[in-house]
C-alpha cells in the first residue's frame, strides 16, 4: 500500500461516515418481529399521536398504559416509538407549534392496506383527498396520510413485516376505532369502496344510522353520527383496552390530561371513555369482557 | 511515518466495511403480501406536517381545555358490538343506502377474540 493510497483510503472513509451520518434514513421499526405472512386489510394496525409536547405525552401514556418509549431522532424528525412488552404499539410524533397556524393534536388512525398506492387511486376517486403522499420507510412499510369525503383524517400503511394478529387486544393495546361522521351511511360507503368493508346496521339513535364496518369475519370500526353538529368535524376516535375504565380516568388528571366524556356503558355491556391527554389529543379507553373469564375486566 | 500511512489507510478501508455491514444488517423479513414494486429508497425525514382539511373543530385551544364536545348521552354508543352478538339487525326495509349492506342472514360479527398464540407479539392475556 503507497502513501498516496493509505491516505486517499482514510479520507474516503472519512467522507463516507460524515455523508452516512448527514443522509441517515429515518428507521421506524417493523410492526412485527419476526415478520409474519399475513395482512388483515381493514384492520386498525398502528396509530401515531401528532403532539406539540411529546415529553408531557410520554409522561401521559407511560402513566396511563404502561408504554414505554424509544427515542429517534433523524433529519429534523423528532419521533418516539411506544412500545408495550417490548412490542412496538404506536409512534409520537413532536409537531411544532406555528404562528398563525392552530395547534391540531391528534391521534392518527392506520388502516391496514394490501397496497397503498392501489388505496390512494380508490381515495380518491370516491372523494377524497391525499394529505401526505405515499412514502415508503425500509422496516415499517409504505404508508399515506388522507381524508375522506366529509375530512376525517386517516393514514393506510402496507406493513413491511405483515399485520398484528387478529386476537384479543392486551390491556394497553388498541381494541377499537370508532369514526364519527356528519353522514355516517355516507362515509361508511366511502370506507367500503376503498376498503372493501362489509356494512353492518346497528339500530338508528336520533341522529342518525350507526354501523360496524367489518372485514375477515371481524367486527374493525363502527362508524357514528357526530355527537353535536355545530362544533365537531368529523373524526376517527381510537380505543385503548384497559382493565378498569373508572381507574383510567381517576389517574387522567394527575398525569395532566382530562376526562372529556366520563365513564359509562356502551353497547358490548362494558365501560368506555373519552380522554384528552396533556395537549388535548383525543383517545379512548374500553373495557372487554369476553365469556368464560377471558380477558375479564376487572 | 510509513506505519502511520498505513494504518490511516486501513482505518478508512475499516471505516467502509462498517458501513456497508451496517447496511446489510438493516434489512428485516418482509411479509408474504408486501408489494416491494413501490419501494423508492430510504426517506431521512419523516413528513407528517399536514392540515386537517377543514379545520379540527374540537372547539379547543392548547392548552386551554375548552371544550365543546357534547356530550356521549344514553343511547349513543360508540363501541364494538357484544362478543356473541350473532343476530342480524332489523333496521327498517326500504331504505335507501350508499353503501351495500351485508345482507340480513349475516350475522354481526364480534372484534377478535382469539387467544394469543405463542410467538405473537405483545403480553400474553
Amino acid at each position: 500500500m503507497t502513501i498516496r493510497t493509505s491516505w486517499v483510503l482514510a479520507v474516503l472513509g472519512l467522507a463516507a461516515g460524515v455523508a452516512a451520518a448527514a443522509t441517515a434514513a429515518f428507521e421506524v421499526p417493523p410492526l412485527m418481529q419476526p415478520p409474519v405472512a399475513t395482512q388483515h386489510p381493514g384492520k386498525l394496525i398502528w396509530a401515531e399521536l401528532m403532539t406539540p409536547d411529546i415529553a408531557a405525552a410520554k409522561r401521559f401514556y407511560g402513566g396511563l398504559f404502561g408504554w414505554t418509549f424509544q427515542d429517534i431522532h433523524a433529519g429534523t424528525a423528532e419521533y418516539s416509538v411506544a412500545r408495550l412488552a417490548g412490542a412496538p404499539i404506536a409512534g409520537l410524533v413532536q409537531r411544532p407549534t406555528r404562528a398563525g397556524r392552530q395547534p391540531q393534536p391528534r391521534w392518527l388512525t392506520f388502516l391496514s392496506v394490501p397496497s397503498v398506492h392501489a388505496a390512494a387511486k380508490l381515495i380518491l376517486a370516491h372523494g377524497g383527498r391525499q394529505l401526505v403522499a405515499p412514502r415508503a420507510y425500509r422496516q415499517r412499510g409504505q404508508q399515506g396520510v388522507y381524508a375522506d369525503p366529509q375530512g376525517a383524517v386517516f393514514a393506510v400503511l402496507n406493513s413491511r413485516s405483515g399485520d398484528p394478529p387478529d386476537v384479543l387486544a392486551a390491556p394497553g393495546e388498541w381494541i377499537w376505532s370508532a369514526l364519527l361522521a356528519r353522514d355516517p351511511a355516507g362515509d361508511a360507503a366511502f370506507y367500503q369502496d376503498v376498503f372493501g368493508f362489509e356494512v353492518f346496521e346497528l339500530p338508528r339513535s336520533g341522529r342518525g344510522a350507526h354501523l360496524v364496518l367489518a372485514s375477515e369475519q371481524y367486527a374493525r370500526a363502527s362508524v357514528n353520527p357526530l355527537p353535536q353538529e355545530d362544533d365537531v368535524r368529523p373524526h376517527w376516535i381510537d380505543f385503548v383496552r384497559v382493565t378498569n375504565v373508572a381507574d383510567t380516568a381517576a389517574a387522567v388528571s394527575a398525569l395532566g390530561g382530562r376526562v372529556v366524556v366520563g365513564p359509562h356503558p356502551d353497547r358490548h355491556g362494558s365501560r368506555v371513555a373519552l380522554l384528552a391527554d396533556p395537549a388535548g389529543a383525543l383517545i379512548g379507553v374500553l373495557e372487554w369482557s369476553a365469556p368464560g373469564g377471558a380477558g375479564e375486566a376487572k | 511515518m510509513r506505519r502511520l500511512h498505513v494504518a490511516a489507510g486501513l482505518a478508512g478501508l475499516l471505516a467502509m466495511a462498517l458501513l456497508l455491514g451496517g447496511c446489510a444488517a438493516e434489512g428485516v423479513g418482509v411479509a408474504a403480501g408486501y408489494d416491494e414494486d413501490y419501494w423508492g429508497g430510504p426517506t431521512v425525514d419523516y413528513d407528517m406536517d399536514f392540515d386537517e382539511p377543514f379545520g379540527f373543530g374540537y372547539g379547543y385551544g392548547y392548552g386551554g381545555f375548552d371544550y365543546g364536545y357534547g356530550g356521549w348521552g344514553p343511547g349513543y354508543f360508540v363501541g364494538p358490538p357484544a362478543w356473541g352478538y350473532g343476530a342480524p339487525v332489523e333496521v327498517g326495509g326500504g331504505l335507501q343506502r350508499p353503501y351495500r349492506p351485508a345482507p340480513p342472514s349475516r350475522p354481526l360479527p364480534s372484534i377478535p377474540v382469539g387467544p394469543r398464540g405463542p410467538g405473537t407479539r405483545g403480553l400474553p392475556r
